[in-house]
């Protein structure tokens, strides 16, 4: 590695930069061949209920992670994740429930594997990220003017908002004449299913969508811990009116951190309302859902990517090991929430990630990059 | 006219309850500047203890005809107390420790309390997980009749049991309002509140006092929850999204009266519940929510630390 | 800025102050903390600025800095109108402060604390962070490069990778100094560098003052209780009481003037 000049001021030569640059399209790729690995797993190594966990553990690492660019690296606490995460599944619900309808006269699923219908599912869920990523910035803009825990009610009010607006929706309609002779009041609010929830969604998400967004997620979030933007976050948290004084615009900072986490946590929503077994509610909205994604951050640590990712395996694979879990859940979260507080404020990792663990890389990530 | 007056009525008997526990939130900020989120969560325990030790008294005592005048205030008596002690140790176990760590921790924390306290109060050996109905402990006959217009219009009624919220809350309000404007343990509370090293220094045990703020800030939300429990009887379970509601629209009133105020936290308490009834009323009822939340953002982003908030400056 | 070069085109460079401080003032509540403060700061110049506790130094910084609004008055850099500007706005114009009570970004390490200021007039967006092309790359070594270069300065090279917080009382003064002029200023406000230093590392840090405005084109203001320091440091200097200037000159004059040895009466005055 160059990277690793003993004499770093040295002008760093135009070939590595290439191959610097090489690397930052490689990872990306070995983001999609995870993918396919994953995918390629899907019933030969793990059965229908294996999968179906492991689905569940890649969009709670979507949540988490995203959410602790937010809570961790920037230091804003949001109590309204759930809230990014439902308005994400439910616009990307509409593109693929009513794109359906429209294209093809059926919600039922449409072609096999990368057929028609994966795509159209795999463009909803971006759809529902930039969805997400604008309520994202109208929830930021308040982070302006208010302070720590004010924003924190700002963030849930906005979740418990979204969650009462969902259930006054209208019935889903069911057929493409139905979406035809609809009468405006039948549009508005929109038909996404009210109290009950989206029904009749397909069933698209598999552990390769999982695996490419989730990767995707990952490398982004990692990428922006160690860029100018994730410094200026990272400082937000450290000190607000030291990272001002140093030029950082602080409320662009803040309002960017809420829509790229927006962002993600709609793409996780879109993911999890195509997920086989699961009908995504207005309750999903709700700041009880919102906590699960805060306790997998402060456990993870703050700001720390793959301690967000540990986090969120343990606790989403915790149920599964613990027969009678459900009845106990809660109670174990939430001890666990202020025994961490208590013991171990700063959470597993800490802020470092996992590699930080490892000397040999700890060396190479020095100075020199 | 019937209408406005009788929604104006249940506005203001709403509003002395969330006034009541706001005032919680709103001494508990004051002193150690964080939400205690949990303090919802001593409300609820309140109501359900209170139909514990109705239904308890009820079974044993069994009375001919209706429950006797006193066991009103016995169980309330009963509620405060319980809600005081673990309003104490709620503070002991769980927040003195991280008295020198980052706000943000101890809000964590808060709400891991708040969401321990729903979850065992669930429980089948505390509370359960069903919804229950609160035994009516007083009659509630009409006391005011109100009618306007003609004969066939609807009248406005005030019955006996809006009536003893509006006077058990006034009158707690106004205990709260002379320890802490009239006593010398209320100076020594607002001047850890202004500021807690210089009060030490002058020989204020600080701990004492935020001991204090915690238990008189539970027996008030014990109140309230007694009082939540005989205006509105059917009771849910302790982790029902309606306790969390009720919890979070008092904090909401602690936060738009300007938080750290005692008498922001009548004010918002009151703001509150008349955006919410009147809303409710005259707008939809499905959206009671959102009124009071789409207040709460429009007031803090008019006045960022509440109507009768001091604006804030931080010393750098 | 919208009065125009045509204005400013009349005044001769050499009498036209870089910083120009006009009649500022604010309160608090009933107490004013700083009350018709003006000051004229030359190009490439050291200026120090004194006054017993409480006096309202530091306030001055934080209404030069943009941290607190002035209630009046008005502050000039060079062409630009300072006056309500933001912050980050002021820190961009080329106004750079460090703090009295040290507020580096603990967690993050020396070199990213430098290199994050450094960072100032180079925005990458999130896409291209995300995809890391040459520009990004270019970018990041850029940045490294220049924090590295004033880490050697500081002379703090060999701490570039442990956490700010690590570091020592002396050393995140220095670089707390080292941070601000990684946004390039041209003028730098030193809020008691010199508080909790040793003899040995006073001197030294008198020595790379008086170097700054030269090295890197700037002009200093310094406050700092070390009289020594300051009358050893400055050309010119202000001297606070109770919010209100009571004396400015030379540190000559400053010594001897009656008011200002009034001021101190109580407190120490080193050299006096
Ligand atoms: N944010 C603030 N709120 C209230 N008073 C303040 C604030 N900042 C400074 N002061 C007061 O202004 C006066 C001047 O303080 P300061 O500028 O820090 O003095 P110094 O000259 O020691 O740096 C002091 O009395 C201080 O208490
Ligand atoms: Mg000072």
């Amino acid at each position: 590695m160059t990277a690793a000049a003993p004499s770093p001021v040295a002008p760093v030569q135009d070939e590595s930069l290439l191959r610097a640059a090489l690397k930052g399209l490689v990872v990306p790729l070995c983001g999609v061949a995870f993918a396919f690995g994953v995918w390629s797993l899907e019933g030969r190594v793990l059965d229908a209920y294996d999968t179906v966990t492991a689905m569940n553990i890649g969009v709670a690492m979507m949540l988490a992670v995203s959410l602790n660019i937010v809570n961790g690296m920037t230091g804003q606490f949001s109590i309204g994740h759930a809230g990014f995460m439902a308005l994400g599944g439910y616009t990307s619900g509409m593109v693929t429930y009513y794109g359906s309808l429209l294209l093809w006269g059926t919600a039922a699923r449409q072609g096999g594997p990368f057929g028609a219908g994966e795509w159209l599912f795999a463009a909803s869920c971006v759809a529902g990220g930039l969805v997400s990523a604008c309520a994202g910035y109208v929830v930021g803009l308040p982070s302006l003017r208010l302070r720590g825990d004010y924003l924190a009610i700002v963030t849930l009010g906005f979740g418990e908002i979204l969650r009462v607006l969902l259930q006054q929706t209208n019935r889903v309609i069911g057929s493409r004449e139905g979406l035809a002779e609809a009468k405006w009041r039948e549009l508005i609010p929109p038909p996404v299913g009210g109290a009950v929830g989206f029904n009749g969604l397909p069933k698209y998400t598999n552990l390769f969508w999982v695996g490419l967004f989730l990767s995707l997620t990952v490398i982004f979030a990692v990428r922006l811990k160690r860029s100018a933007i994730g410094r200026s976050m990272i400082a937000i948290r450290e000190d607000e009116i030291a990272s001002y004084s140093v030029g950082v615009n602080v409320t662009r900072v803040k309002v960017r951190s809420f829509v790229i986490a927006a962002f993600l946590a709609g793409v996780a929503g879109g993911l999890y309302a195509h997920r086989i077994g699961v009908n995504i509610e207005p309750r999903d909205a709700g700041f009880q859902r919102s906590f699960e994604y805060i306790i997998m951050t402060v456990l993870g640590g703050k700001g720390s990517v793959t301690g967000s990712m540990i986090a969120a395996s343990i606790l989403t694979y915790l149920p599964e090991w613990l027969r009678d879990f459900d009845r106990y859940r809660m109670i174990i979260y939430a001890s666990l929430l202020i025994a961490m507080m208590l013991l171990r404020p700063q959470g597993l990792l800490g802020s470092r990630e996992i590699w930080d663990f490892l000397p040999w890389f700890r060396k190479r990530r020095g100075t020199a990059r | 006219m019937a209408d406005f007056v009788q929604t104006l009525e249940t506005a203001l008997a709403v509003g002395s309850l969330y006034a009541l526990i706001a005032l919680g939130y709103t001494m508990v900020y004051g002193i150690l500047k964080f939400i205690n989120f949990a303090h919802g969560d001593v409300v609820v325990l309140g109501a359900w203890i209170s139909y514990t030790v109705a239904q308890w008294c009820l079974k044993r005592l069994a009375p001919a005809d209706g429950p006797p005048l006193w066991l009103g205030p016995v169980v309330l008596a009963c509620a405060m107390t319980v809600c005081g002690v673990l309003g104490f140790l709620i503070e002991r176990l769980a927040y003195k420790p991280l008295r020198r760590a980052p706000r943000l921790n101890v809000l964590i924390t808060a709400i891991g309390v708040s969401l321990l306290l729903q979850n065992v109060g669930q429980l089948d050996a505390v509370f359960g997980s069903s919804p229950v109905s609160m035994p009516a402990l007083l009659p509630n006959p009409a006391l005011v009749r109100m009618s306007f217009g003609g004969p066939g219009s609807s009248e406005v009624v005030i019955g006996l049991v809006d009536a003893t919220i509006f006077v058990t809350a006034g009158l707690l309000m106004l205990a709260l309002e002379t320890i802490v404007y009239r006593t010398r343990l209320g100076a020594a509370m607002r001047a850890v509140s202004f500021n807690a090293e210089t009060a030490a220094l002058m020989g204020i045990n600080a701990n004492r006092i935020i001991s204090f703020t915690f238990v008189t800030g539970s027996v008030l939300a014990a109140a309230a929850g007694f009082l939540y429990a005989m205006k509105y009887p059917g009771l849910n379970q302790p982790a029902h999204t309606i306790w969390v509601l009720l919890g979070l629209k008092a904090f909401v009133s602690a936060v738009i009266g300007g938080i750290g105020n005692v008498r922001g936290a009548l004010l918002g308490g009151f703001v509150i519940a008349f955006v919410e009834q009147f809303g409710a009323f005259y707008i939809s009822s499905n959206y009671r929510d959102v009124y009071v939340f789409a207040l709460l953002i429009i007031i803090l982003l008019i006045r960022p630390t509440g109507i009768l908030g001091t604006p804030y400056r931080e010393k750098v | 800025m919208t009065s125009g070069p045509a204005r400013f085109a009349l005044a001769s460079p050499e009498n036209r102050p870089l910083l120009d401080v006009q009649d500022v003032g604010i309160a608090f509540g009933g107490l004013k903390a700083v009350n018709g403060f003006s000051l004229q700061l030359p190009e490439r110049s050291l200026y120090g600025l004194i006054g017993p506790n409480g006096a309202g130094k530091t306030t001055v910084f934080n209404l030069l800095t943009g941290v607190y609004r002035p209630d009046r008055g008005g502050i000039r850099l060079a062409r630009h109108d300072l006056t309500g500007r933001k912050p980050h706005e002021i820190t961009l114009a080329g106004v750079a402060r460090t703090f009295q009570n040290i507020r580096l970004f603990g967690e993050m390490s020396v070199l990213d604390n430098v290199r994050l200021a450094a960072q100032l007039r180079r925005s990458v967006g999130a896409l291209s962070t995300f995809f890391r092309g040459p520009r990004f790359h270019r970018c990041e070594a850029d940045l490294r490069d220049r924090a590295l270069e004033l880490l050697d300065v500081m002379e703090l090279r060999g701490d570039a990778d442990a956490p700010a917080r690590s570091l020592s009382y002396g050393h995140q003064r220095r670089l707390e100094i080292a941070r601000a002029l990684a946004t390039r200023p041209k003028v730098l406000l030193l809020d008691e560098p010199a508080a909790g230093m040793n003899p040995q590392e006073k001197q030294s840090l008198a020595k790379l003052i008086e170097s700054l405005p030269e090295r890197f084109e700037l002009s200093v203001l310094l406050i700092d209780h070390d009289m020594g320091l300051v009358m050893k440091v400055c050309r010119k200097i202000t001297v606070l009481d109770h919010g209100e200037i009571i004396a400015v000159g030379p540190p000559d004059r400053i010594q001897n003037d009656p008011n200002v040895i009034a001021a101190y009466l109580g407190e120490p005055t080193p050299d006096a």
